[in-house]
């Protein structure tokens, strides 16, 4: 059975504040790490753990850490990435906001590891409450000596700063983070040199998902082994799967990775609502490019899903119900990828434009022949030639949508009409522009 | 070293090297957008991506360095497909105004859209729109963002090599536009880098909108003649008419780079108004036109009572006419006026520091690139707001300072853009210097005693404001003492002067210089043993010092010359006024600060007549009005010589190039036909005995070290200081309708705190008055914090300003007041700035 970790005392009262934390057993792992655990030590206990980050790409954490350049004179930085926009995600929020010391003990854990004395929390600008609870959390720590100065009496310092961001998505990518947070346009930089070697001011940075580091306390106090025993072997660990859309029981669950899809929506959310048909889901966030209804007994697994042309992602698993137009989901998906291009490489930011533009006349009735095909072929000039993995992200999803559900795209186009009569999820979202 | 194959051919290439580069030197163009040759790669236009083996996603080929082994195709179905998709995606919201829009054919994405592109578009929504008509951003960028491709080029150049930062983006994704704040760039250099970077027409030129082809241009590749820099530029004229300046990318150490005067203010050339055209000779008071030959007889005649009086005769020249005329004025000046009393120099006094200043530059000017000499540990720049005196030379320290990290100490009385990235940086007054480069030379002699040292290799740079400072001699002594220790302590020095005047250091190789300066023979005059003066060039009544006592002396003169292409004030008191071509008609070559001599070729066809026949048929610069007699300096040198009975042997400019290389040693290598577009540079050419220069041991010069030369300033008074104004360089660059456009009217600088003092009335844009016993002007008010507390700055450029009354010689910096003006003045003051624009 399947013991939930990182949601455990999620519905604790005041589980937020640093006493009931404690109460709880909090900063046990930050102590065993300081005291037990030389800085090496941690990182290999990290990379036996085969934990891979939350964010999106599930990179090896362990791995990124020991990227860090042993010997540079520049200081090292942590960097959280917490500016959780990829829609249909909100798990990070649901930590800040009730386990922010949980967050903080991994960010501690996770300085002492690759030496950094400085660690910025870049949180999402709308996660108003949230930057308040953290930064309580963070008062309190400072207060009782668990940042700072000598934490804990051995002599490792840090300084935990939280940077709202300006809300842009693109600042969830790693080096358009560090970018804004260096007060720059959020745009990504070019890599080659990675932010492990050069990343904030230049200077090696470590940057990690909230879940991810959330996770570390755990693995510190349980061991590489408890953690690399749950779910699948090539990517173990609790994760927090985001169900929204057509569900019934919508929520952040924690269950562990490889779990099948069709369990997660069918069993853990419910099914659709009204009875209705489950038509597609989307598995990872957006980005990930959805599966219909007859594929959804794969695993929630990278590998696997990474082999089904799809992503794990940010496990943000959106569904549609029968009555949902594909149509109008992808149009609404583009219209949030264009919007949030950031404008610095041509595909993206005409392709994208050019790609909505097809959309909006074919989901307004006004498609013509020829039209899904354009968008075969825009695909093939935007995926792989972006300057970051937004554009890609894009053309994933639009695929995603052309490949399963074809007939829909050629029925707008054909009929001049929606087939559906409900109005189908709607992921719009405006932004000022100008 | 790396092998590297692209498209097949293999080839050894540095480490490093981009693959874009390592294409270039194959001969294989990959085309690109964001790319250029002096910014950071940003890879952003995706149109360079090429294929690399072994790596699954084409790369960059403009941010993409090359490996060992690495194989590269350039040309696979893929690359091309690529190409073709990434053009059709830039074009989809660029507009197709190509016939109205000035950058065709000229147009990067024009160019690659036919080389690359796909026949037809596929496109068939609406383009994005951001305005209708053209958004002036200032007087000389014009903006049509809609054509705006989001290369990021102007901003990148504007920020890495101008260092500006004066145009930002706005807006994300393909609403991004490239603007000033506020929409405007009233506030910034008006360099118009940002309009030649632009691959498409989105930023344009506002002088040359809409007023030729580019294909249409005749281009004549020059040089540029306000600062001592030494731009290369290459004018473009259409009919006859001047168009526009721009520069090439290959040509010259400013490498595409041109500041607002080189790039806006070569339009002098077109002024006519104050053009002189025939030789005038004063009868009875008055100046009559006369003939070249009988303004000779004139000449002739009043020479014959000279030379029986025994009266000496004197020779002033400008420095920024070519080494031509230079070199012919002092062969005329020798040959015929058997006269050694000659001085390229009028603003300030000189006559002691000639000695210092030939050491100085024989043992340490290093003649070779400004970059070359700043491939050092350490870099010292004394007297120069070196951002508005020479532009280009500040782009090319601030590249080689990103490139070099060098420590960098800057002294100057005014601040600059180098502040920010110095080391350290010092305000002075005019005067102080000594002291300064004292303590900062011997502490980095005393530095690091033990090898190795930090500051293994130093460059200096020495600005015009540190000859023009009272002591100037003083520092000069030190400076050179003092490189001389640093020297025989094993540390490599490397020393240049950053000149205002484009031929300075051409005028001192070529012996343009005495033991006697302007003022000493100003001093002769005053005391009746001058009977002659011969003027080119210069205004010695607008740039000398007490013009009072200028105009006092000349008077006392049997026989005043001033040779000039425009009226100037001293002519009112000539005998004789003979008409020179403007630059835009000469032709020769100038030194430049490095070194460097450079081809100047004409824009112009001479005003003659004969000439204006053949362009009647085009309507020309001149109008029909002028005819001209005027002729290029050293004929007019060549024939005063013969009609005075002495051949100077100076017929062809190949004749003065070839005999000025034969005399000079540092131009003995030089061919004037073989200059090629990057200049040659000459060698050493003095050779002063050590044993010339008064022996100065270190302490005894110390013990001077006082701030004697600077006047004590009561509370109110301010320390009056000048040079060049970032849009003026000289007096000629007044006659720049677009520069006069920009700036139409001096004003006075001064700290914010300064200005607070004041009192209400004395914000930026108020008037203020200036004023001292000899002189009072009402001026705009312009802040900066950068200033010293007491320090008051009046650019030098404004004729009708006078500033020159506020000095008394050897007074420099004068004290002056400044209270906030009076209406009735301000009312004035601004009346006449307007009437400068028209």
């Amino acid at each position: 059975m399947f013991e939930q970790t990182l949601l455990k005392n999620i519905n604790t009262e005041n589980y937020h504040q640093l006493e009931v934390y404690r109460t709880g057993g909090g900063y046990a792992g930050l102590r065993k790490a300081l005291n037990e655990y030389q800085p090496d030590q941690l990182i290999q206990l990290v990379k036996d753990s085969q934990l891979r980050g939350r964010g999106g790409a599930g990179f090896s954490t362990g791995v990124k850490w020991s990227f860090i350049p042993k010997d540079s004179v520049l200081p090292t930085y942590l960097c959280c990435n917490a500016d959780e926009s990829e829609p249909g995600t909100f798990k990070d929020r649901l930590l800040i906001e009730k386990d922010p010391h949980g967050l903080i003990e991994g960010i501690a854990i996770s300085c002492y590891a690759i030496g950094a004395k400085i660690a910025y929390i870049y949180i999402r600008f709308e996660f108003i409450y949230g930057t308040r609870i953290l930064q309580q959390a963070i008062d309190e720590c400072y207060a009782q000596g668990l940042l700072g100065k000598n934490i804990l009496g051995s002599g490792f310092d840090l300084e935990v700063i939280i940077h709202r961001g300006a809300g842009a998505y693109i600042c969830g990518e790693e080096t358009a983070l560090l970018e804004s947070l260096e007060g720059y346009r959020g745009q990504p930089r070019l890599k080659p040199p990675f932010p492990a070697i050069s990343g904030l001011y230049a200077s090696p940075t470590i940057i990690n998902n909230v879940e991810t580091l959330a996770c570390i306390p755990h693995i510190v106090l349980r061991g590489a082994q408890w953690f690399s025993d749950i779910g699948s072997p090539k990517g173990p660990g609790p994760r927090l799967y985001c169900l929204s859309g057509m569900i019934n029981k919508p929520g952040v669950y924690e269950l562990p990775t490889g779990i099948p899809l069709r369990e997660l929506v069918e069993e853990h959310g419910g099914g659709a609502p009204n009875g209705k048909k489950i038509k597609a889901v989307i598995p990872g966030g957006v980005s990930a490019p959805m599966f219909a209804e007859k594929d959804l007994d794969i695993a929630m697994d990278f590998d696997a899903l990474a082999a089904a042309g799809s992503m794990f992602g940010s496990a943000g698993v959106i569904v549609m119900d029968e009555d949902s137009c594909i149509v109008k989901v992808t149009l609404s998906m583009l219209e949030f990828f264009h919007i949030e291009s950031c404008g610095k490489c041509t595909p993206c930011r005409e392709g994208l434009g050019w790609v909505l533009k097809l959309l909006r006349r074919i989901e307004a009735g006004a498609g013509k022949h020829g039209d899904a095909q354009e968008l075969d072929r825009l695909g093939e000039a935007i995926f792989g030639n972006c300057f970051c993995a937004l554009g890609d992200g894009a053309i994933m999803a639009l695929r995603g949508a052309l490949g399963n559900f074809r007939d829909e795209f050629d029925y707008h186009i054909a009929k001049g009409h929606c087939p559906f009569k409900t109005e189908s999820i709607v992921l719009h979202r405006t932004r000022a522009t100008g | 070293m790396a092998l590297i194959i692209i498209d097949g051919v293999s080839r050894q290439v540095g480490d490093d090297t981009l693959i874009l580069n390592a294409a270039a030197a194959l001969g294989v163009e990959i085309p690109t957008f964001c790319s250029h040759p002096r910014l950071e790669p940003m890879a952003s236009c995706r149109m360079c991506l090429i294929e690399v083996e072994g790596i699954g996603k084409l790369q960059p080929a403009c941010a993409t360095r090359v490996t060992e082994g690495m194989v590269v195709h350039t040309d696979t179905a893929k690359v091309r497909e690529t190409r073709k998709s990434m053009l059709e995606m830039l074009l989809a919201n660029h507009p197709l105004d190509c016939p109205v829009c000035d950058k065709a054919g000229e147009c990067d994405l024009q160019d690659h859209a036919y080389e690359y592109g796909a026949p037809e578009s596929r496109y068939d929504e609406d383009k994005r729109r951001f305005h209708n008509a053209d958004l002036p951003l200032n007087s000389v960028v014009i903006a049509n963002l809609n054509r705006c491709i989001q290369c990021n080029l102007c901003i990148r150049y504007c920020d890495e090599v101008v260092g500006a930062q004066a145009l930002g983006a706005i807006g994300i994704g393909a609403n991004q536009i490239a603007t000033g704040f506020m929409d405007s760039l009233a506030g910034c250099d008006h360099c118009g880098n940002c309009i030649e970077v632009c691959p498409v027409g989105a930023l344009m030129s506002r002088p040359f909108r809409y007023k030729a082809r580019p294909w249409d241009l005749k281009e004549v590749d020059t040089v540029c003649p306000f600062c001592g820099t030494g731009c290369q530029i290459s004018v473009g004229a259409r009919e006859g008419e001047l168009m526009r300046v721009h520069s090439k990318c290959e040509t010259g150490l400013n490498q595409e780079a041109l500041c607002v005067r080189g790039r806006f203010g070569i339009d002098f050339a077109n002024s006519t108004e104050q053009r002189l055209q025939q030789p005038l000779i004063r009868q009875d008071k008055d100046l009559v036109a006369v003939s070249w030959n009988k303004a000779f007889g004139f000449i002739g005649e009043k020479l014959k009572q000279i030379r029986r009086s025994n009266k000496t005769i004197g020779g002033l020249v400008s420095p920024s006419l070519t080494n031509e005329t230079l070199y012919g004025f002092q062969k005329l000046m020798h040959h015929v006026f058997d006269s050694n009393t000659i001085d390229s120099f009028c603003r300030w006094p000189l006559a002691e520091a000639y000695p210092v200043l030939e050491q100085l530059i024989d043992r340490f000017y290093s003649r070779k690139p400004l970059e070359e000499l700043l491939k050092v540990d350490r870099l010292l720049i004394i007297g120069s707001n070196v951002t508005d005196e020479n532009p280009i030379s500040e782009y090319l320290i601030r590249e080689a300072h990103r490139a070099n990290r060098f420590d960098m100490t800057v002294l100057s009385p005014r601040p600059s853009r180098l502040d920010r990235m110095a080391s350290a940086y010092q305000r002075y007054i005019p005067g102080e210097e000594p002291a300064l480069i004292a303590s900062i030379l011997s502490s980095l002699a005393n530095e690091d005693k033990q090898p190795p040292l930090r500051s293994q290799s130093i460059a200096v740079l020495v600005g015009t404001d540190l000859l023009r400072s009272p002591g100037a001699t003083h520092s000069l002594q030190l400076l050179l003492e003092h490189l001389k220790t640093l020297q025989t302590n094993g540390r490599s020095i490397g020393l240049q002067f950053l000149f205002d005047r484009c031929n300075q250091l051409g005028a001192w190789d070529l012996g343009v210089t005495s033991q006697c300066d302007f003022n000493q023979m100003l001093s002769m005059c005053d005391q009746g043993q001058m009977g002659m003066l011969y003027v080119v060039g210069e205004d010695p009544l607008l740039s000398c010092p007490d013009p009072e006592r200028v105009k006092r002396a000349l008077s006392q003169l049997d026989l005043l010359i001033v040779q000039d292409a425009f009226a100037s004030d001293t002519m009112e008191l000539a005998d004789v006024v003979l008409p020179g071509f403007t630059f835009a008609e000469s032709t020769g070559t100038f030194t430049n600060n490095e070194g460097r001599v450079q081809r100047v070729r004409p824009i112009y066809p001479p005003p003659t007549k004969t000439v204006m026949n053949a362009y009647k048929a085009a309507p020309t610069i001149y109008p029909a009005p002028f005819r001209s007699q005027a002729k290029l300096d050293v004929r007019i040198f060549s024939e005063m010589a013969l009609a005075l009975g002495t051949d100077l042997g100076l017929s062809s400019l190949e004749q003065v190039f070839c005999e000025m290389a034969a005399t000079v040693p540092g131009y003995a290598e030089l061919d004037i036909n073989d200059l090629g577009n990057q200049g040659r540079f000459s060698g050493a050419t003095l050779n002063t005995p050590e044993s010339s220069v008064k022996p100065t041991t270190l302490t005894n010069l110390e013990c001077q070290l006082t701030r004697q030369s600077v006047p004590d300033t009561p509370d109110d008074n301010f320390y009056l200081i000048t040079g060049n104004s970032m849009f003026h360089s000289g007096y000629l660059s007044e006659y720049s309708p677009t520069l006069a456009e920009i700036e139409n009217e001096p004003y006075v600088e001064l700290s914010e705190l300064d200005a607070l003092a004041l009192g209400p009335g004395s914000a930026d844009g108020d008037y203020v008055l200036v004023s001292n016993p000899h002189h009072q002007l009402t001026l705009k008010v312009k802040t900066n914090s950068g200033f010293a507390r007491g320090v008051a700055f009046i650019p030098e450029n404004f004729k009708a300003a006078q500033l020159n009354r506020f000095f008394a010689q050897g007074d420099y910096p004068c004290l002056v007041k400044i209270r906030v003006a009076q209406p009735a003045a301000v009312d004035e003051a601004v009346g006449s700035a307007e009437g400068n624009t028209q």
